[in-house]
Protein backbone atom coordinates (compact mmCIF):
# COMPACT_ATOMS: atom_id res chain seq x y z
CA UNK A 1 0.00 0.00 0.00
CA UNK A 2 1.40 3.39 -0.95
CA UNK A 3 2.08 6.15 1.57
CA UNK A 4 -0.35 8.64 0.12
CA UNK A 5 -3.42 6.44 0.50
CA UNK A 6 -4.38 8.14 3.74
CA UNK A 7 -4.80 11.39 1.80
CA UNK A 8 -6.99 9.60 -0.70
CA UNK A 9 -9.13 8.07 2.00
CA UNK A 10 -12.51 9.78 2.34
CA UNK A 11 -14.25 8.03 5.20
CA UNK A 12 -14.82 4.74 6.99
CA UNK A 13 -18.17 3.49 8.18
CA UNK A 14 -19.18 0.61 10.39
CA UNK A 15 -22.35 -0.87 8.91
CA UNK A 16 -25.10 -2.81 10.60
CA UNK A 17 -28.74 -3.72 10.25
CA UNK A 18 -31.29 -3.41 12.96
CA UNK A 19 -34.81 -4.76 13.42
CA UNK A 20 -36.91 -4.86 10.26
CA UNK A 21 -33.79 -4.38 8.17
CA UNK A 22 -33.14 -0.82 9.27
CA UNK A 23 -29.71 0.17 8.06
CA UNK A 24 -27.21 1.90 10.35
CA UNK A 25 -23.95 3.68 9.54
CA UNK A 26 -21.47 4.74 12.16
CA UNK A 27 -18.38 6.68 11.23
CA UNK A 28 -15.33 4.89 12.52
CA UNK A 29 -11.62 5.58 12.73
CA UNK A 30 -10.89 1.99 11.80
CA UNK A 31 -8.08 2.90 9.46
CA UNK A 32 -5.61 2.02 8.16
CA UNK A 33 -6.21 -1.65 7.58
CA UNK A 34 -3.64 -4.17 6.51
CA UNK A 35 -4.14 -6.63 3.71
CA UNK A 36 -3.08 -10.07 4.78
CA UNK A 37 -2.08 -12.95 2.54
CA UNK A 38 -5.07 -14.91 3.81
CA UNK A 39 -7.55 -12.22 2.88
CA UNK A 40 -9.98 -12.79 0.06
CA UNK A 41 -10.45 -9.94 -2.37
CA UNK A 42 -13.31 -9.73 -4.83
CA UNK A 43 -13.38 -7.01 -7.43
CA UNK A 44 -16.63 -6.00 -9.05
CA UNK A 45 -16.65 -4.02 -12.25
CA UNK A 46 -19.53 -1.92 -13.48
CA UNK A 47 -23.14 -3.01 -13.56
CA UNK A 48 -26.02 -1.74 -15.60
CA UNK A 49 -29.72 -2.53 -16.09
CA UNK A 50 -31.78 -1.12 -18.95
CA UNK A 51 -34.03 1.70 -17.68
CA UNK A 52 -37.26 -0.11 -18.60
CA UNK A 53 -36.23 -3.14 -16.54
CA UNK A 54 -35.32 -1.32 -13.34
CA UNK A 55 -37.03 -1.52 -9.95
CA UNK A 56 -37.52 -5.29 -10.34
CA UNK A 57 -34.54 -6.39 -8.30
CA UNK A 58 -32.64 -7.54 -11.38
CA UNK A 59 -29.37 -5.98 -10.27
CA UNK A 60 -29.70 -7.49 -6.81
CA UNK A 61 -30.35 -10.94 -8.27
CA UNK A 62 -27.48 -10.52 -10.71
CA UNK A 63 -25.06 -9.53 -7.96
CA UNK A 64 -26.14 -12.49 -5.88
CA UNK A 65 -25.81 -14.79 -8.87
CA UNK A 66 -22.29 -13.49 -9.58
CA UNK A 67 -21.19 -14.00 -5.99
CA UNK A 68 -22.75 -17.44 -5.96
CA UNK A 69 -20.44 -18.55 -8.76
CA UNK A 70 -17.60 -18.37 -6.25
CA UNK A 71 -19.27 -19.69 -3.17
CA UNK A 72 -17.29 -22.93 -2.98
CA UNK A 73 -13.97 -21.17 -3.56
CA UNK A 74 -14.74 -18.41 -1.07
CA UNK A 75 -15.95 -20.85 1.55
CA UNK A 76 -12.89 -23.03 1.15
CA UNK A 77 -10.50 -20.08 1.38
CA UNK A 78 -12.35 -18.51 4.30
CA UNK A 79 -12.36 -21.77 6.23
CA UNK A 80 -8.77 -22.84 5.72
CA UNK A 81 -7.29 -20.90 8.62
CA UNK A 82 -9.15 -20.09 11.81
CA UNK A 83 -6.17 -18.76 13.73
CA UNK A 84 -5.88 -15.45 11.89
CA UNK A 85 -8.49 -12.83 11.17
CA UNK A 86 -9.47 -13.53 7.60
CA UNK A 87 -11.05 -10.55 5.91
CA UNK A 88 -13.27 -10.70 2.86
CA UNK A 89 -13.00 -7.58 0.73
CA UNK A 90 -15.39 -6.46 -1.98
CA UNK A 91 -14.10 -3.63 -4.17
CA UNK A 92 -16.39 -1.62 -6.43
CA UNK A 93 -16.54 1.83 -7.95
CA UNK A 94 -19.43 4.24 -7.68
CA UNK A 95 -19.95 7.46 -9.54
CA UNK A 96 -20.26 10.53 -7.34
CA UNK A 97 -23.98 10.70 -8.14
CA UNK A 98 -24.49 7.17 -6.84
CA UNK A 99 -22.56 7.61 -3.62
CA UNK A 100 -22.59 9.72 -0.48
CA UNK A 101 -21.11 13.17 -0.84
CA UNK A 102 -17.69 14.05 0.47
CA UNK A 103 -18.94 14.46 4.04
CA UNK A 104 -20.99 11.27 3.99
CA UNK A 105 -24.39 12.85 3.44
CA UNK A 106 -27.02 11.94 0.87
CA UNK A 107 -27.72 8.49 -0.53
CA UNK A 108 -25.58 5.73 -1.91
CA UNK A 109 -25.83 2.33 -3.52
CA UNK A 110 -23.48 1.01 -0.84
CA UNK A 111 -26.17 -0.10 1.64
CA UNK A 112 -27.76 -2.35 -0.98
CA UNK A 113 -24.42 -3.75 -2.12
CA UNK A 114 -23.38 -4.29 1.49
CA UNK A 115 -26.64 -6.07 2.25
CA UNK A 116 -26.19 -8.39 -0.72
CA UNK A 117 -22.60 -9.12 0.31
CA UNK A 118 -23.59 -9.73 3.93
CA UNK A 119 -26.55 -11.95 3.04
CA UNK A 120 -24.41 -13.90 0.60
CA UNK A 121 -21.84 -14.62 3.31
CA UNK A 122 -24.61 -15.62 5.68
CA UNK A 123 -26.07 -17.92 3.02
CA UNK A 124 -22.79 -19.79 2.63
CA UNK A 125 -22.33 -20.00 6.41
CA UNK A 126 -19.44 -17.61 6.80
CA UNK A 127 -20.04 -15.85 10.12
CA UNK A 128 -19.24 -12.14 10.07
CA UNK A 129 -18.83 -9.97 13.12
CA UNK A 130 -18.33 -6.62 11.40
CA UNK A 131 -18.83 -5.01 8.03
CA UNK A 132 -16.86 -1.85 7.37
CA UNK A 133 -16.94 0.42 4.34
CA UNK A 134 -13.96 2.52 3.27
CA UNK A 135 -14.12 5.11 0.50
CA UNK A 136 -11.30 6.54 -1.58
CA UNK A 137 -11.13 9.31 -4.11
CA UNK A 138 -7.80 10.57 -5.41
CA UNK A 139 -6.20 7.12 -5.28
CA UNK A 140 -8.15 3.94 -5.91
CA UNK A 141 -7.51 0.48 -4.57
CA UNK A 142 -8.05 -1.92 -7.43
CA UNK A 143 -7.37 -5.51 -8.27
CA UNK A 144 -4.83 -5.57 -11.07
CA UNK A 145 -5.70 -8.37 -13.46
CA UNK A 146 -2.27 -8.42 -15.07
CA UNK A 147 -0.26 -8.73 -11.86
CA UNK A 148 -2.96 -10.32 -9.67
CA UNK A 149 -2.14 -7.81 -6.97
CA UNK A 150 -4.12 -5.35 -4.90
CA UNK A 151 -2.72 -1.93 -5.85
CA UNK A 152 -3.49 1.76 -5.58
CA UNK A 153 -3.74 3.77 -8.77
CA UNK A 154 -4.34 7.45 -9.41
CA UNK A 155 -8.01 8.24 -10.05
CA UNK A 156 -8.08 10.45 -13.13
CA UNK A 157 -11.73 11.31 -12.46
CA UNK A 158 -11.41 12.00 -8.76
CA UNK A 159 -14.23 14.54 -8.76
CA UNK A 160 -16.63 12.13 -10.42
CA UNK A 161 -16.04 8.77 -8.81
CA UNK A 162 -15.34 7.00 -5.56
CA UNK A 163 -13.83 3.60 -5.07
CA UNK A 164 -15.38 1.63 -2.25
CA UNK A 165 -13.98 -1.23 -0.24
CA UNK A 166 -16.36 -3.30 1.83
CA UNK A 167 -14.54 -5.39 4.38
CA UNK A 168 -16.30 -8.28 6.07
CA UNK A 169 -14.46 -9.41 9.18
CA UNK A 170 -14.88 -13.10 9.68
CA UNK A 171 -15.56 -14.47 13.12
CA UNK A 172 -12.90 -16.76 14.46
CA UNK A 173 -13.89 -20.17 15.68
CA UNK A 174 -12.89 -20.85 19.24
CA UNK A 175 -11.93 -24.47 19.77
CA UNK B 1 -5.71 -15.05 -2.33
CA UNK B 2 -7.43 -12.73 -4.77
CA UNK B 3 -10.47 -13.57 -6.80
CA UNK B 4 -12.00 -11.63 -9.60
CA UNK B 5 -15.71 -11.57 -9.13
CA UNK B 6 -16.37 -13.70 -12.07
CA UNK B 7 -13.52 -15.98 -13.00
CA UNK B 8 -14.13 -19.71 -12.95
CA UNK B 9 -17.78 -19.05 -13.50
CA UNK B 10 -17.10 -20.13 -17.04
CA UNK B 11 -17.13 -23.71 -15.90
CA UNK B 12 -20.59 -23.42 -14.52
CA UNK B 13 -23.70 -23.35 -16.61
CA UNK B 14 -26.06 -22.82 -13.73
CA UNK B 15 -28.84 -20.44 -14.56
CA UNK B 16 -31.83 -19.53 -12.54
CA UNK B 17 -35.01 -17.70 -13.26
CA UNK B 18 -36.90 -14.98 -11.50
CA UNK B 19 -40.37 -14.35 -12.80
CA UNK B 20 -42.37 -11.20 -12.62
CA UNK B 21 -45.67 -10.25 -14.15
CA UNK B 22 -44.39 -9.65 -17.63
CA UNK B 23 -41.04 -11.30 -17.98
CA UNK B 24 -38.84 -14.19 -17.03
CA UNK B 25 -35.30 -13.18 -16.36
CA UNK B 26 -32.51 -15.68 -16.77
CA UNK B 27 -29.16 -15.13 -15.04
CA UNK B 28 -26.04 -16.68 -16.50
CA UNK B 29 -22.39 -16.25 -17.39
CA UNK B 30 -21.79 -14.44 -20.67
CA UNK B 31 -20.57 -16.49 -23.60
CA UNK B 32 -19.03 -15.58 -26.93
CA UNK B 33 -22.42 -15.26 -28.59
CA UNK B 34 -23.45 -12.66 -26.04
CA UNK B 35 -20.68 -10.21 -26.98
CA UNK B 36 -22.62 -8.19 -29.62
CA UNK B 37 -25.55 -7.81 -27.24
CA UNK B 38 -23.21 -6.82 -24.40
CA UNK B 39 -21.64 -4.11 -26.52
CA UNK B 40 -25.13 -2.83 -27.33
CA UNK B 41 -25.86 -2.67 -23.61
CA UNK B 42 -22.70 -0.62 -23.05
CA UNK B 43 -23.66 1.72 -25.89
CA UNK B 44 -27.08 2.13 -24.30
CA UNK B 45 -25.51 3.19 -21.00
CA UNK B 46 -23.18 5.61 -22.76
CA UNK B 47 -25.96 7.13 -24.83
CA UNK B 48 -27.82 8.18 -21.71
CA UNK B 49 -26.29 11.25 -20.12
CA UNK B 50 -27.82 10.42 -16.76
CA UNK B 51 -26.72 6.79 -16.82
CA UNK B 52 -23.22 7.80 -17.82
CA UNK B 53 -23.05 9.86 -14.68
CA UNK B 54 -24.33 7.06 -12.50
CA UNK B 55 -22.56 4.01 -13.91
CA UNK B 56 -18.83 3.53 -13.74
CA UNK B 57 -17.95 2.18 -17.14
CA UNK B 58 -14.48 1.35 -18.30
CA UNK B 59 -13.49 2.98 -21.58
CA UNK B 60 -14.83 1.10 -24.58
CA UNK B 61 -11.41 0.12 -25.86
CA UNK B 62 -10.58 -1.43 -22.49
CA UNK B 63 -13.74 -3.47 -22.30
CA UNK B 64 -13.55 -4.54 -25.92
CA UNK B 65 -9.92 -5.53 -25.51
CA UNK B 66 -10.84 -7.86 -22.70
CA UNK B 67 -13.77 -9.19 -24.65
CA UNK B 68 -11.54 -9.92 -27.61
CA UNK B 69 -9.00 -11.59 -25.39
CA UNK B 70 -11.74 -13.92 -24.29
CA UNK B 71 -10.99 -13.20 -20.66
CA UNK B 72 -13.58 -10.81 -19.50
CA UNK B 73 -16.60 -12.46 -21.01
CA UNK B 74 -16.06 -15.39 -18.70
CA UNK B 75 -16.40 -12.94 -15.83
CA UNK B 76 -19.44 -11.07 -17.01
CA UNK B 77 -22.78 -12.04 -15.61
CA UNK B 78 -25.88 -11.25 -17.55
CA UNK B 79 -29.60 -10.99 -17.03
CA UNK B 80 -31.53 -11.97 -20.10
CA UNK B 81 -35.19 -11.51 -20.85
CA UNK B 82 -36.16 -14.96 -22.03
CA UNK B 83 -39.17 -13.62 -23.91
CA UNK B 84 -36.99 -11.52 -26.20
CA UNK B 85 -33.59 -13.18 -25.69
CA UNK B 86 -32.26 -9.70 -24.99
CA UNK B 87 -29.60 -8.91 -22.40
CA UNK B 88 -31.21 -6.42 -20.05
CA UNK B 89 -28.58 -6.21 -17.33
Amino acid sequence: MEDNTSEAHVDSTLMSWGPENTFNRHLTDQWPYAIDANDIILYSGSDYVLPEYRKRGINTELYFFALSQFKYTIKRLASRNTTTKVKLLLLYGLSALSDYDHVGQGSSRTPLIAKIFYEFLQAINIPIFALVSHRFQSMWPIFDMKTSKFIFVKNENAALMYENVLIAYKEIKVN
Amino acid sequence: MKILLSSMGCFMTISFFASDINHSIQYSVATQKDIPSLLQLMDCARSSAEDCKRVVIAPAHVQEEYLKEGIEKQRIFIAKDTATDRIVG
